[in-house]
């Protein structure tokens, strides 16, 4: 296990696979139909770009292949200690996205998007204090307002309503 | 024509076109919002005002979005519209080197000669056109695509095989959804919302805005801001200059976004990368493109501003609009009874001259609105990317969401933004996926209608024979075995130094 992942750690060999799970993937998408009188029609143009994935990924597999046999795999996507701070800012961020939707939902666009951009804007401030939180809270405030303003007055788009505070 | 010219310098429809223009300058600047969008909802208020005065404010919309697509585009890597994609590839380097006033002001002179040019064509030249767009048909569309797709080369980075396996994945997405053909379900994974499609908007958005958000969060401790920025003095007619001393360029990216402007289906985004393509083709110093070239940014603006004008070319001369936006016009003037076509041209001579000319006004005003707008517009390299990070994601979701009115498209949008921000790691680049999405809805219903042909007459005659798809197919082999050749000689010269 620990001898794959230092394997995968090899870009050459991370793009052949992914390419092939891609290729794979859309592949196995493709429906019975294709054989049907004009079916073909239908995939020709996914299928030509499915093969190219597939052909591509076996070019990289085939490199990183020759290169495991030789012992010159390089470990190109390893990840630096000093890296993981900023990658869990990331995650935590692409999660609070997540929630963000579901709560949209639930509350409403003022208070979930206030909520996102508040959160957003204070976690990523080096100090967090009194003050800092406030500002963060009237930035928040003011984006949305004007957002609104934008979109629902001017560009009539209907904001989904809340399901709590009717 | 002159009846026509003072009629579009009248106070109302300077007023109403001004007022067109400084909406086009929101619609653009916002991910999301569309030319397209901008002026269907814009269509309800013209119903208060006179026919000419009405579309004049649809069209400054129009021409003005043009521009401000490439404000975000430039300054935080994400295009306004579609049509701005090969704008920011040029146009964000500029930025982060501290050239960020350059490339706003570039974009915007570039924006309003392509515009001025559009409509220079659409008073003067629009029958010859016509008649030359009329030969395309499926197949020679089908070529113009994958001409377009050639431009793989310039924006995959170091690997071609990369940009080549991008593009793929792009086409494929674009693929999702009820076929042209047998209208069946593809890759939709019984998911009905996925029926409908990935929208374009929300796919690029996913492609752009959010990698490019995560890229700032990852680097917040290494960087506060985009890049720096210091107002110049001068630096306006310094960059009108640059943009003026290259009058063959400018005359090639006007021509390709004119001519590919009136070909109905193909619109401003597929103009604007066969124009980048072709800059960077005849260019004697290729080096720099992709990494701040100015020219990379006039190419695509010009021929995507010079596109919209000509777009409204086939919508009165055949009745039949060359892109959305132009569509929503078309249907302006039928709610009002007229129909585009030549009858419009033959009884209303002066409201189709009037247009024109307010198009070629319009193209002066984006660029006055602009150089007003451009120091404002700039400071926001200057927000702390703690703050600017979470204002683009708001943006792009409410973007996202508000083509559609549906949340689903949000969730794809964050999906394709997260893997694309995972696969940049190993070294794909956005531009050729991006490119993959845009393309693949113009060549696939294009291609499975000339094989339908082809059932008929044969593949041989459909596809390989007539002067325009000859001349397609040839263009097409060498502008690939350019790429070939130029990276084969910089990989030689490397390994030789």
């Amino acid at each position: 296990m620990i001898r794959f992942i230092k394997l995968i750690q090899d870009s050459d060999l991370a793009t052949g696979l992914l390419l092939l799970f891609v290729a794979s993937f859309s592949y196995a998408g493709v429906g019975d139909n294709i054989w049907e009188d004009y079916g073909y029609i239908d995939w020709v143009f996914p299928l030509m770009s499915c093969f190219i994935l597939f052909s591509i990924s076996a070019v990289y597999l085939v490199k990183s292949s020759i290169k495991i046999v030789k012992g010159t795999t390089i470990s190109d996507l390893k990840i630096d200690k000093s890296e993981i701070p900023s990658i869990i800012n990331v995650a935590v961020y692409t999660l609070l996205l997540f929630c963000y939707l579901v709560l949209l939902f639930v509350f409403g666009f003022w208070a979930a998007s206030i909520l996102l951009l508040w959160s957003g804007i204070t976690y990523f401030r080096p100090e967090i204090n009194l003050s800092s939180i406030g500002k963060s809270l009237i930035i928040s405030i003011i984006t949305c307002v004007v957002a609104y303003i934008v979109f629902t007055h001017i560009f009539y788009v209907p904001f989904p309503e809340s399901r709590v505070f009717m | 024509m002159i009846e026509a010219f003072y009629m579009a310098i009248s106070p109302s429809y300077l007023m109403y076109m001004t007022i067109g223009v400084m909406l086009g300058l929101i619609v653009g600047t916002l991910p999301g919002l569309t030319a397209t969008m901008g002026t269907a909802l814009l269509v309800p208020f013209t119903f208060a005002l006179p026919t000419g005065e009405g579309i004049a404010m649809l069209g400054g919309l129009y021409v003005c979005a043009m521009f401000s697509d490439a404000i975000p585009a430039c300054l935080v890597n994400t295009p306004g519209t579609p049509a701005a994609m090969a704008t920011g590839f040029d146009g964000y380097p500029m930025v982060k080197q501290g050239r960020g006033q350059e490339a706003i002001v570039a974009a915007c002179f570039s924006s309003a000669l392509g515009t001025i040019f559009g409509a220079a064509c659409y008073l003067l030249l629009a029958w010859p056109m016509v008649s030359i767009a009329l030969k395309f048909g499926p197949a020679q569309f089908f070529w113009l695509g994958i001409f377009a797709l050639t431009i793989i080369g310039s924006l995959a980075g170091n690997s071609i095989l990369k940009g080549i396996a991008g593009a793929s994945i792009g086409i494929i997405i674009s693929c999702i959804g009820i076929s042209h053909a047998g209208e069946i379900n593809r890759f939709t994974l019984n998911i009905p919302e996925l029926r409908g499609g990935v929208s374009l908007v929300a796919a690029l958005i996913g492609v752009f805005a959010v990698p490019q958000v995560f890229s700032m969060i990852l680097n917040l401790k290494k960087q506060e801001f985009v890049a720096e920025y210091k107002p110049e003095k001068g630096v306006i007619l310094k960059t009108i200059k640059k943009v003026l001393s290259a009058p063959v360029h400018f005359l090639r990216s006007a021509v390709i976004g004119s001519f590919i402007g009136i070909l109905p289906g193909a619109g401003s985004p597929i103009a604007a990368i066969v124009s980048y393509n072709e800059a960077l083709r005849w260019s004697k110093d290729k080096s720099q493109y992709g990494k701040g070239d100015i020219r990379g940014v006039t190419a695509s603006e010009i021929a995507n501003s010079a596109a919209a004008p000509a777009a409204m070319i086939p919508l009165i001369t055949l009745g039949v609009p060359g892109s959305a936006p132009a569509a929503v016009i078309a249907g302006a003037l039928m709610l009002r009874g007229l129909n585009p076509g030549p009858e419009l041209f033959g009884h209303n001579a002066a409201l189709v001259y009037s247009f024109g000319w307010s198009l070629l006004i319009a193209g002066i005003v984006v660029f006055f609105v602009g150089m007003l707008a451009t120091p404002l517009l700039v400071r926001v390299i200057k927000i702390p990317l703690r703050l600017l990070a979470p204002m683009i994601m708001f943006l792009a979701i409410i973007g996202a969401y508000a083509i559609r009115n549906n949340v689903f498209d949000v969730y794809l949008m964050l999906i394709i933004g997260v893997f694309v921000f995972l696969i940049r790691k190993l070294g794909f680049h956005p531009g050729p996926i991006g490119l993959g999405f845009i393309l693949g809805p113009i060549i696939e219903p294009s291609l499975v209608q000339a094989l339908y042909i082809s059932h008929a007459v044969g593949v041989q005659k459909v596809f390989f024979t007539g002067s325009v798809n000859i001349i397609l197919i040839t263009i097409s082999i060498v502008s690939v075995s350019a790429v070939a050749i130029s990276r084969f000689r910089a990989r030689r010269k490397s390994v030789l130094t």
